[in-house]
């Protein structure tokens, strides 16, 4: 079996993905990260898979992915991932866990894009 | 033109053909335009980008265009400076992202992707959806039916048709056209009417041992004629009347193998007919017909003179039977109607 870099496994992630094949895009998703944790590539694949399981009602599973983007040096998507992860809590329910979550987009990205939605989440949800 | 012929049985076929119509309605989603991309077109940015979208119930036009339709944002993308602009001027909102320098090809694409997604999605969940943000189905212009044509005092119906004629002796049938006027003057619940009709056959065949007949014929009626039934599939119609067959035809007279013909010959025959018609409705003054009508010639012994010889013609001879059935199809329309 011939060995894939990075970018090669990212390039067959990305196309699994957008033909609709999600299964086989998670799939290689995994593995890139699994094997290049450290790669930008691993990186993106993080917040990309975050959303997408966010988008089919597995935010436990999102929450890991979204975590492991968040870990990363590389802050591209930083933003957008912390408002996934709040997103995630909402969905789990886990409202103490969503109010910190969206508390600290607001912190890291006080002009953040998500700024409107997370300032009514905080107003919506019970103070600790 | 050239006469038809077949076995006796006179098969007619109507065949009617229902259309039926169905309006495929497409979901109402958001839509995102993909306007520019530098400094090259990415397919693979449109193909990740419509992906995450659709996830988003938004529909990606990657045509570059406005299109005509209110667009919930139009994306601009610059991989030369790093810069996305998503602008939705219907919510007048600008979002500008920063895509990551150091990064390249598929990473760099991705994440331009990822941030447009984001952005869409905020402009999705900052503002509540607004009516003039969905795509609805283009309202269909209301088309008013137009006023039903006044009633008239007299009603005319006009029409052609094709028919199948029993001409005689050989059995052949004969195919023809036809043309009617029926002038018709309601009276109580009644129509009675006058029907005037031409019809034709171009070519016949009449075949004898020593003689056949080829010609043409021309036929000139007219009936009085009142409803018999009347519902929703139309209206039963008889009548009664007369008129002439005019045959112009061309003896030719059999010498072995051979048929030599003689000069052209023409034969007025006096005709009492009777009809029956039904007319089915298809349109506010249109209707097609079917009728059948039984010609009866008075004559009784038609003479078809026998080619080149004198004297009375022999029982042989070729002759057009006395009693002619003919049966029609057509489509009339009526200018004016007196009545429904």
């Amino acid at each position: 079996m011939p060995e894939f870099t990075a970018a090669e496994l990212f390039r067959v992630a990305t196309e699994a993905r957008a033909q609709g094949r999600r299964m086989d895009a998670e799939q290689t998703y995994r593995e890139l990260a699994a094997r290049f944790p450290a790669s930008p590539e691993a990186n993106v694949a993080h917040a990309v898979m975050g959303r997408l399981l966010l988008d089919l009602s597995r935010p436990a599973e999102a929450l890991v992915e979204l975590d492991a983007a968040l870990a990363s040096p590389d802050t591209s998507l930083r933003e957008d991932a912390l408002a996934n992860r709040a997103l995630a809590f909402d969905a789990l329910g886990d409202l103490p866990s969503a109010r910190t979550a969206w508390a600290r987009l607001l912190t890291e990205f006080p002009n953040s894009i998500h700024g409107k939605r997370a300032r009514e989440r905080l107003e919506a949800l019970p103070a600790p | 033109m050239t006469a038809l012929r077949s076995p006796v049985v006179v098969k007619v076929l109507v065949a009617s053909l229902w259309c039926c119509s169905s309006f495929a309605w497409a979901q109402a989603r958001s839509v995102a335009v993909l306007r520019e991309v530098r400094p090259d077109a990415s397919p693979a940015l449109e193909a990740s980008l419509r992906e995450m979208l659709g996830r988003l119930d938004v529909n990606l036009d990657a045509s570059a265009g406005d299109g005509g339709v209110p667009a919930l944002a139009v994306i601009d993308v610059d991989f030369s400076s790093g810069q996305i602009v998503v602008d939705s001027p219907s919510r007048a909102v600008t979002i500008r992202r920063a895509l990551p320098a150091a990064e390249a090809g598929d990473v760099v694409t991705e994440t331009a992707a990822t941030l447009i997604a984001a952005s869409i999605d905020v402009l999705l969940h900052t503002d509540p959806p607004r009516a003039p943000f969905r795509v609805a189905p283009a309202e269909a212009p209301k088309v008013e039916a137009p006023p039903p044509r006044p009633l008239s005092a007299v009603g005319l119906d006009l029409g052609v048709g094709l028919g199948a004629r029993l001409l005689g002796g050989s059995a052949f049938v004969d195919f023809g056209g036809s043309v009617h006027a029926l002038l018709s003057v309601p009276l109580g619940s009644q129509l009675p009417g006058v029907l005037a009709a031409v019809t034709f056959q171009p070519g016949f065949d009449l075949t004898g041992e020593m003689v056949s007949l080829r010609g043409s014929l021309l036929s000139a009626r007219l009936f009085v004629q009142l409803e018999l039934l009347r519902g929703q599939l139309g209206r039963l119609e008889a009548g009664a009347g007369g008129g002439l067959d005019r045959f112009a035809f061309t003896p030719l007279q059999r010498e072995g193998e051979l048929l030599r013909p003689t000069g052209e010959r023409v034969a007025l025959a006096p005709i009492v007919s009777g009809l029956l018609t039904w007319r089915l409705p298809v349109g506010e003054s249109v209707h097609l017909f079917t009728t059948l009508m039984v010609d009866g010639d008075l004559r009784a012994a038609p003479p078809m003179p026998r080619a080149g010889q004198a004297g009375p013609p022999d029982q042989n001879d070729p002759r057009p039977w006395t009693v002619r059935p003919m049966l029609q199809i057509g489509v009339s329309f009526a200018p004016l109607r007196a009545r429904e």
